[in-house]
């Protein structure tokens, strides 16, 4: 880490991480929060051990979204604007794997299909962080308690079906996008 | 027809066979001179009624030679609403960026 406390602005700025870092730091913590998530969604964890969804698709979520911030930080954009929100990932993700998919010549109707569903997936990760809730309407998350029509709910014990979530469509494009990303 | 052009039109052809959501594309153009230059990327506006609303956020990607784009590319997308916000100068385009020739939208086979 540098130091550049007491610095002039411009002297700052020279001691500052380049956007180039950041991507390259982003995209390594995607991958490794991803691979945190293989590992619980294998069980590769002690078999007392009990893994809930909920902190299964709380490293998704953390994978997905660091994935989009390695992107945008790549391309030029403002750090600190990224880090103000969570709510890249839908808006971003599906455009990247549409790219990706035009890239490796994926396509009829299985493409179709796939990108489709990963739209629709984006959206449902990107709403699993807190701070992201559609205008009131998906108060739902993956890390703290929240309350709907007078009932309190809590993310512990959401049954979501996460190995559709990974297996079968985003999943397979995550790996292949972070490490191109993470070199 | 420019070989920028003929990728431009393939890459926004394969955005529409992914998409259905995916109402007009647009080539946006910057000024006469980075135009003429042959790294100046590829730039498509997309309407898209799937997408969330986010304001413009250009996405940058490399070329893609394999796949018969072989310049940078930029895509925005936005939604129907957005796209109207865009026409009255509400929501501004980056770099001075117009919007340039709508890229003809092919005719599909629906998914299955």
């Amino acid at each position: 880490m540098r130091r550049c406390r007491g610095l002039s602005s411009k002297r700052r700025d020279e001691f500052m991480a380049t956007n180039a870092e950041w991507s390259q730091g982003f995209a390594r913590q995607a991958r490794a929060d991803f691979d945190t998530f293989l590992k619980l969604q294998r069980g590769s964890v002690s078999a007392e051990d009990i893994i809930h969804e909920c902190h299964k698709l709380q490293f998704l979520q953390m994978a997905c979204e660091k994935l989009v911030k390695s992107h945008l930080c790549g391309e030029g954009a403002s750090v600190a604007a990224i880090q103000s929100s969570h709510a890249y990932i839908s808006g971003t993700l599906p455009i990247v794997l549409m790219q990706a998919a035009h890239a490796v010549n994926f396509s009829g109707k299985h493409a179709q299909w796939v990108l489709r569903h990963a739209r629709h997936i984006a959206r449902e990760i990107e709403i699993l962080a807190p701070a992201v809730k559609r205008g009131g309407n998906r108060p739902d998350n993956c890390e703290y308690p929240w309350e709907s029509s007078g009932v309190l709910h809590r993310p512990f014990g959401l049954v979501v079906r996460s190995d559709l979530l990974a297996g079968r469509t985003i999943g397979p494009h995550l790996p292949q996008i972070a490490s191109v990303r993470s070199g | 027809m420019s070989r920028k052009d003929d990728a431009a039109r393939l890459l926004a052809r394969s955005h529409f066979e992914f998409e259905p959501g995916m109402q007009r594309i647009f080539r946006l153009t910057g000024s006469a001179e980075a135009e003429s230059r042959e790294s100046e990327p590829i730039k498509l506006l997309e309407v898209n009624e799937a997408t969330v609303a986010t304001g413009i956020l250009p996405l940058h990607f490399g070329p893609m030679p394999e796949s018969g784009v072989p310049y940078p590319t930029v895509i925005i997308a936005v939604t129907p609403e957005e796209f109207e916000k865009v026409n009255s100068h509400e929501l501004r385009l980056p770099n001075n960026w117009d919007l340039g020739e709508e890229m003809p939208r092919p005719v599909l086979e629906k998914a299955g």
